[in-house]
């Protein structure tokens, strides 16, 4: 595949030619769209935490109000189970060894 | 290399563990740094700066957004291009949708170029032209060889293919662009 021709030569060099581009006020302008894009996620994540704790609360008071204390509290234990097998889950191994051991 | 130069890769990697724990005076430095070669290649690509631009802009956010699950062993520019590599099917997946959805296809608005430089600007643009007439996987391979002074091995990683593949969309390419320049060339001579 080694069959440079002369035009190689100016075809390598016109693509050469706009190697770079330098728009004016580039940085500036790309680090605020950074921060934008962070602000969004954090906003996203804030509002994502609010609607998971309001849906659970929905789903929790009325078996409060209603006399299921005993279902409530398992729920709960189960959610602490849960929480202490998160660290371990991260990890593929772990969590293959995990799904093993509950066969 | 004296001790006192810095060798850009290595910066790229601190810059790079700085940007993880949130220093945007160290992102400003890798925008600085890689912007342009970004710009340039994006604009070979697509034909408008503009969207060049966005699309540029889009990297860095994604580079931010990843910098904490970024391999140093990996070049930055290498990733850089991998990323722009990605939005860039993604641009020609939204393009062909869009020319199927409308028809309309009005050319955008050129820059009216003085009567003196005409010619090279024809030569030019018609070389532009040619480029983008190329199969997007051609069309990026040559790009990023020539253009862009990468390494066949980093061509491959950013594209996701073998180092053969790379190679015969390059040889395609410089078949094709000498058979579409070759009367323009041989005119300028």
């Amino acid at each position: 595949m080694n069959d440079r021709q002369p035009i190689d030569d100016a075809i390598d060099a016109a693509l050469r030619a706009q190697r770079e581009i330098r728009p004016p006020g580039f940085t500036p302008k790309a680090l605020a769209a950074v921060q934008a894009a962070r602000s969004r996620a954090r906003i996203l994540t804030f509002s994502q935490v609010v609607l998971a704790t309001a849906a659970c609360w929905m789903l929790v008071l009325p078996l409060f109000t209603s006399g299921h204390e005993t279902e409530v509290e398992q729920l709960v234990q189960l959610a602490g189970e849960y929480e202490l097998s998160l660290p371990a889950l991260d990890d593929a191994e772990a969590l293959a060894a995990f799904v093993i051991s509950e066969r | 290399m004296s001790d006192l130069e810095v060798n850009p890769d290595d910066d790229d990697r601190r810059l790079m563990g700085l940007v993880a724990e949130g220093d945007d005076a160290a992102l400003r430095l890798i925008i600085e740094r890689h912007h342009g070669r970004l710009v340039g290649y994006l604009t070979a690509q697509l034909g408008s700066t503009a969207t060049a631009e966005e699309l540029t802009f889009e990297v860095f956010i994604r580079l931010h957004r990843s910098a904490s699950r970024w391999r140093p062993e990996a070049k930055l520019s290498t990733f850089l291009f991998h990323i722009a590599h990605n939005l860039l099917l993604n641009e020609f997946r939204r393009q062909s949708r869009k020319r199927v959805g409308n028809l309309d296809t009005t050319p955008e608005p050129r820059d009216l170029t003085p009567s003196s430089q005409r010619a090279l600007a024809d030569i030019q643009e018609a070389f532009a032209l040619a480029v983008r007439g190329l199969p997007e996987d051609q069309r990026t391979a040559i790009l990023l060889l020539v253009q862009q002074d990468l390494s066949y091995e980093a061509i491959a990683e950013i594209m996701g293919v073998k180092v053969p593949a790379v190679k015969t969309w390059i040889h395609r390419a410089r078949v094709r662009l000498r058979e579409l320049m070759g009367s323009d060339f041989r005119t300028e001579t």
